[in-house]
């Protein structure tokens, strides 16, 4: 039910849509709300005679309340008759669900949003047993958002204006938008869950889509909302009261990663850009240079005339598609016709090649995130200012600074947020009284609010 | 045997022509997007909207894809019925596929197949067949969905050996 104990004494579902519910103040009052959804499961099934035409009986909306009562209170099925649920019995056996993976989409910091990362879960297929995941199903929650303003947008997301919604959605699409779309590198986390903590979380899951959070950029965010639904799955796992103030994904996923016998097999799924690059790498400089004269000729001419085999060509030509498809993703632009007719010279052209393409090693281009730093951090500074003389600076550099280990960030980057820092400059400080002090003093221990840097070399596209 | 095939595949362009929204819909989408991926960015080319669409991760499609959220033109609840997996699959790698094709292998493409109903040992044959039929089955750049479905399936049909393992 999702009750939280508040501050004020009582509690408090985290649940805010009204049809999570039967109770009119079932949020707020969970021993209303359980008697409130017992006389609920008596309803006869004729009652779907008054209902439209998508209702569907409260046994069935709430298949993980009715499952527990059921074994707390050892219902008698002669009084309480079980209600067949169709809808909801199709919806859970469309994935085959036989394990899930947790997913942790990272940082890209072409696209300053993205620098949290982002989780969602992965429902594997029993017997395809990890062969093509492509066709599983994700599970996904995210802010439905209503503004496309800028400001309007910070200000409802950190006060949680926004509904946050769980969905389904194929995986090929989730890898569509994330690998491609906006090339981001996909870790997947394979967890041991038995079947009955898959169906239990399922059957949660099923309940949550009738409902929304209000959703908050910092605390009650995508990673918040994924650990309690394992939470569900697991009831020993106490994973989101390990947050106070904030749940970042990338420590969302170590603290999955912490606790025991949970986590199995990690697989690394490169992002386009990861792609192209290690394929680069592969590449000796003339074929470099070949692939360079390709991009800004935009013709095979050249091409013609290399004296490669079979299979450097196709490393040659795969390298070029794939940046001639993230130049078009990275710009969002539709193609020229000129870009058309190109990147279908190349696709032609690597067909008629007839080979297979030359096997490159997808290493990740950075560590995965569970092994990088905590993002909550203290630092005292010493250091001098012209003028001002000598200081010492406190600050609390959040999430990672250039200064900080690199494992498991992006390389050569810093991605600050609300960094608040004061200075103490002994010398001014001396002349001048704290209340006194001039404005400009104050001025460098500014509160900046959000701060990316990044010192990766440019490709040569 | 091949007969068979014949008459499958004359049931599949039927369904395909007359499937409603999916088939019909006139492609909407340029290389930015594959198929239903190209719908994220839809109306909201300017690169604000963008980065907020992934600050909260609120992808497209969050009414179709809603859990419990019954029935829209393709999705139960959700979940995609298996009449139109294919299409769906076809229309969110639409950049994908073809070059996969190209290449004669890959991820997308094995899936693709398995969706076609391919024999996992033919999976392989079948990355060989379009990459041979490359031209045939992605004539041109701008080829439609439906019209690029109904040429794997011609290809197919024309294979002595893949007519038999994909039997769709």
């Amino acid at each position: 039910m999702h009750y939280k104990p508040q501050w004020l004494g009582g509690v408090k579902s985290e649940a805010d849509g009204p049809g999570f519910f039967f109770h009119p103040r079932g949020q707020v009052d969970p021993q209303g709300e359980l008697e409130a959804t017992l006389e609920a499961f008596f309803v006869g099934a004729s009652a779907k005679g008054q209902q439209p035409q998508a209702w569907q009986h409260p046994q069935c909306r709430f298949p993980a309340r009715y499952d527990w009562l059921k074994a707390q209170l050892a219902f008698d099925p002669s009084k309480l008759p079980e209600q067949p649920c169709p809808r909801f019995e199709a919806w859970r056996e469309a994935p085959h669900a036989g394990s899930v993976s947790l997913i942790f989409a990272s940082y890209y910091l072409s696209n300053p949003a993205s620098m949290f990362g982002h989780t969602f879960l992965r429902l594997n297929h029993k017997r395809r047993q990890g062969t093509q995941n492509l066709l599983d199903y994700g599970i996904n929650y995210a802010a439905i958002t209503t503004t496309h303003n800028g400001i309007l947008f910070a200000i409802i997301g950190i006060a949680g204006g926004f509904e946050g919604r769980f969905a389904n959605f194929p995986y090929y699409m989730k890898v569509q938008e994330y690998s491609n779309l906006e090339s981001r590198d996909l870790w997947e986390y394979d967890l041991y869950f038995t079947q009955e903590q898959i169906d239990r979380m399922l059957r949660h899951l099923w309940e949550l889509g009738s409902t929304f959070f209000w959703y908050y950029f910092f605390q009650e965010n995508c990673s918040y909302h994924i650990l309690s639904l394992l939470e569900v799955a697991k009831p020993q796992l106490h994973l989101t009261d390990q947050f106070f103030f904030r749940v970042i994904p990338a420590d969302a996923v170590r603290l999955i990663s912490r606790q025991e016998g949970l986590v199995g097999r990690v697989v690394y799924r490169p992002s386009l850009l990861t792609q192209f690059t290690q394929k680069r790498r592969a590449m000796q400089a003339r074929e470099v240079d070949l692939l360079q004269h390709l991009l800004r000729a935009k013709s095979l001419h050249l091409f013609d005339e290399s004296a490669l085999d079979l299979g450097r060509q196709a490393l040659v030509l795969d390298d070029t598609i794939d940046i001639v498809q993230y130049q078009n993703m990275a710009h969002r632009e539709t193609l020229s016709s000129e870009d058309h007719e190109f990147r279908r010279q190349l696709l032609v052209r690597r067909s008629q090649l007839g080979v297979s393409s030359p096997h490159v090693p997808q290493d990740p281009l950075s560590t995965r995130p569970e092994v990088g730093h905590g993002t909550s951090r203290l630092r005292l500074a010493v250091g001098a200012d012209e003028g001002k003389g000598p200081f010492v600076e406190l600050s609390s550099p959040s999430f990672h600074d250039l200064l900080d280990p690199e494992e498991g960030f992006p390389p050569h980057a810093q991605i600050q947020l609300l960094t608040p820092s004061v200075r103490y400059y002994p010398e001014v400080h001396r002349a001048n009284p704290v209340w006194r002090m001039p404005f400009s003093t104050w001025k460098r221990g500014c509160l900046r609010p959000l701060r990316l840097t990044s010192g990766s070399p440019r490709g040569p596209w | 045997m091949r007969h068979g095939c014949l008459l499958a595949l004359r049931g599949l362009s039927v369904t395909l022509l007359t499937a409603p929204g999916w088939a019909q819909k006139a492609p909407k989408y340029g290389m930015a997007g594959c198929g239903l991926g190209a719908q994220v960015f839809e109306g909201q080319n300017d690169r604000v909207s963008q980065v907020l669409a992934a600050t909260t991760n609120s992808t497209f499609g969050a009414q179709r894809f809603g859990i419990s959220s019954g029935t829209s033109e393709c999705t139960t609840d959700g979940v995609i019925g298996s009449e139109h997996a294919l299409e769906a699959f076809a229309e969110a790698n639409f950049v994908c596929l073809p070059q996969e094709m190209a290449q004669g292998e890959g991820e997308h493409l094995r899936a693709f197949a398995s969706l076609l109903g391919c024999s996992a040992e033919s999976v392989n044959d079948f990355g060989r067949l379009t990459q041979r039929q490359y031209t045939r089955i992605v004539p041109r750049d701008a080829v439609t969905r439906v019209e690029f479905l109904d040429a794997v399936q011609r290809t197919i049909a024309g294979d002595p050996v893949l007519s038999r393992t994909c039997p769709g």
